[in-house]
């Protein structure tokens, strides 16, 4: 074998001299690995099929976490959707549900992100733009309507997690379904959100700590139910590199892990309770490496280092979406090209789920129109292509191996950058994290500016028309009588309920706030007596102040 | 000629957590020889003119992508028009910004517009051009 080995590193090398590509410019991936012309089984020495790849369902999941991956069932497809306000999604998802799909990642608007009802001064002109307004159980039934609560969603909300989980739990329980029946995910990661998307409400050992208790409430009541969903995805889309993204979401999924061991909880119920949400370009070989990375090195870090036992809990369960930040004004509708290579790249990289973004993400929120193209896209890779016919068709390719080995290392060197700082809490607090991945998004920037990476009719083939974006495209725009319809049924809510019962409820919370006391049952009690988003998140920032961002240019 | 260093202050206004470009502008401005100033998330328009009149910034440079941008240029211009220094700044707008909308944030008094994908040189050539509009107002 070793004799064999050496024999084709020869022929390489005389193969390279031969053809002078021995002398043509260096190829190198984003991350800055070394690509060859052509690789090779010398390219691997030392590789291990058995304990490198194994088969898919099994340690170290490198192929996949199921056996069978998508052979006779697709991904979930599950698209982004939420607007103006839970009764014109609702209707959105109504049609959604029509055309084949059964999971639903709701997007919140920005006041409902940062704690804040509706009609808080601070919203004005947010409410209803970027997703659904939420602010008490009433818009959650509208949201609902007619429409099977026990169904799978991903919610994505960071910070606010625990208190929009009340909500979900209190209205699932004016339906008769009780929290174990629950299924679905939920992001409840603050750390995210501290180093890209700035929607985080409280300083970060309080978000944590806000965090862990919607883990071990979900850990011991809801079995179905996935109470964390660790979001790479606002780092990527704030710019991260692939290594940036998994080491990251990695070091703040540790964090959150460790925090639930602190309390006493076992690693195979918190761990088995992870999924994390990734975000990817069109890269495709690149990006595939990195999921089969990413799926790899979770599996050894949970089995090695937490001393996991259970499959479940070394799982790296992941939705995958086509990064907005690789789509681009220009000729928009090329972003269609763009999503279904990165949707490939989800899909061969196994992830669990995908919401394809509309190839006007770039501006808008998407319109029926392009989510309808968005989620045909994915239709058709998975279930026209061919491609899930076998699991992990790109694993024994010499490049993929190479490329997963490297990722694996690149990872690894941003989780240990972290390490060396304190963990995920002082490298967020001191800004490491962001001025890292703003580093690498100026980098790339300036690679676009100067031509070096070609985006095409951005800076190659250019075509100069005058025809503006929206006159090319319909664009959505907000339905401003909707929100105000919607802001009228918030004060009604507040006009009718029992506000002594309001009242009572957010004095304790507030008091529970400073004591060690899981925060959830005083959550869903303030949800059931129809206090608001934004009346639960003031009563913990009473208690624990608001975050502070540690600024970085 | 003034030779006082061109000040800039980069706002993010509102809710919108979105400061990629913000964030950009602010390197792209420091490193083309200007002093910048970098307000963080969340700022109100009485923060933004606060921290402009403050910092002593000649120049005020919007980034925001949710959506927003009309309403927050009319509170900003009120709050400018408030402290009376309404003609001693410069007020650029960056971000998700429909052509249409263009306009009316001109007829509000935002000086130069810069939609997503605009290249900061075209911001940093316009602060040049009309930075002598700003100098000597303070």
């Amino acid at each position: 074998m070793d004799d064999e080995f050496e024999l084709i590193q020869r022929r390489k090398s005389e193969w390279s001299e031969e053809f002078g590509v021995a002398k043509s410019p260096k190829v190198t991936t984003d991350l800055e690995i070394d690509v060859d012309a052509v690789h090779a089984p010398a390219d691997l020495e030392g590789f291990d099929y058995l304990r490198d790849l194994g088969f898919p369902g099994a340690y170290p999941f490198t192929r996949g976490i199921y056996p069978e991956m998508s052979r006779h069932q697709p991904w979930r497809y599950a698209l982004f959707t939420g607007f103006d306000s839970p009764e014109k999604t609702n209707e959105r998802w109504k049609f959604l549900y029509k055309a084949g799909q059964r999971s639903f990642n709701i997007v919140y608007d920005l006041p409902t992100h940062m704690g804040l009802d509706s009609d808080d001064p601070m919203a004005e002109d947010e409410t209803g733009r970027l997703g659904i307004p939420i602010d008490t159980v009433r818009d959650w039934e509208a949201l609902w309507a007619d429409l099977p609560m026990d169904m799978h969603f991903n919610s994505n909300i960071e910070t606010g997690a625990a208190i929009i989980m009340a909500i979900h739990i209190a209205t699932a329980e004016r339906r008769g379904l009780s929290p174990d029946k629950l299924r679905g995910s939920i992001s409840n990661d603050p750390l995210c959100t501290a180093v890209s998307k700035g929607t985080t409400i409280f300083p970060i050992k309080h978000g944590v700590r806000l965090a862990t208790d919607l883990i071990e409430y979900g850990v011991r009541n809801m079995p179905k139910f996935y109470p964390v969903n660790l979001k790479g995805v606002n780092l990527s889309e704030g710019g991260s590199s692939m290594a940036q993204e998994i080491g990251f979401v990695f070091s703040n999924a540790l964090c959150l892990l460790d925090e639930s061991l602190r309390r006493g909880l076992d690693v195979d119920e918190v761990a088995s309770k992870f999924s994390f949400f990734c975000s990817n370009s069109h890269h495709l070989f690149e990006e595939t490496a990195k999921y089969r990375a990413a799926r790899r090195l979770w599996a050894k870090l949970m089995k090695e280092e937490y001393g996991a036992t259970k499959p479940a809990s070394m799982m790296f369960r992941f939705t995958a979406m086509a990064n907005p930040l690789y789509l681009y004004p220009e000729e928009p509708e090329l972003n269609l090209v763009r999503g279904a290579l990165a949707v490939l790249a989800g899909a061969l990289g196994g992830a669990q789920g995908m919401p394809n973004p509309g190839y006007d993400e770039a501006y808008a929120i998407p319109t029926e129109k392009s989510q309808r193209l968005a989620l045909g896209t994915m239709q058709i890779i998975a279930e026209e292509s061919n491609i899930t016919k076998t699991v992990d068709p790109l694993g024994g390719s010499y490049y993929m191996e190479v490329l997963t080995n490297k990722m694996e290392e690149k990872i690894r060197e941003k989780m240990e950058a972290v390490n060396r700082l304190g963990g995920a809490i002082k490298a967020i607090e001191r800004g490491f994290m962001q001025q890292d991945i703003l580093d690498y998004f100026c980098k790339i920037q300036d690679q676009i500016a100067s031509g070096q990476r070609v985006v095409v009719r951005k800076n190659k083939y250019r075509v100069e028309d005058d025809i503006p974006v929206e006159e090319r495209i319909a664009l959505h725009s907000t339905d401003k009588d909707e929100v105000s319809r919607h802001i009228r049924s918030l004060r009604k809510v507040k006009a009718e309920r029992d506000n002594g019962r309001v009242a009572e409820c957010l004095r304790k919370l507030r008091a529970a706030a400073v004591t060690d006391e899981n925060l959830m049952p005083g959550l869903i009690d303030a949800a059931k007596a129809n206090a608001s988003v934004g009346e639960m998140a003031g009563a913990l920032k009473e208690a624990w102040g608001a975050y502070k961002e540690t600024l970085v240019i | 000629m003034n030779n006082r260093k061109t000040r800039v202050l980069v706002a993010k206004p509102g809710l919108d957590g979105h400061d990629l470009g913000a964030k950009l502008i602010a390197r792209k401005l420091r490193d083309a020889g200007m002093e910048v100033i970098y307000t963080g998330l969340h700022q109100s328009p009485q923060d933004i003119v606060a921290a402009a009149l403050q910092e002593d910034a000649q120049v005020i440079a919007v980034s925001i992508l949710s959506g927003t941008h009309l309403v927050t240029a009319r509170r900003l211009f009120e709050e400018l028009s408030a402290q009376g220094v309404r003609d001693d700044v410069l007020v650029l707008f960056g971000g998700t910004i429909p052509v249409r909308d263009i306009p009316e944030l001109k007829e509000i008094g935002v000086a130069g517009v810069f939609p997503t994908s605009s290249p900061p040189e075209k911001a940093i050539a316009f602060i040049r051009e009309r930075i002598s509009e700003v100098i000597g107002h303070d």
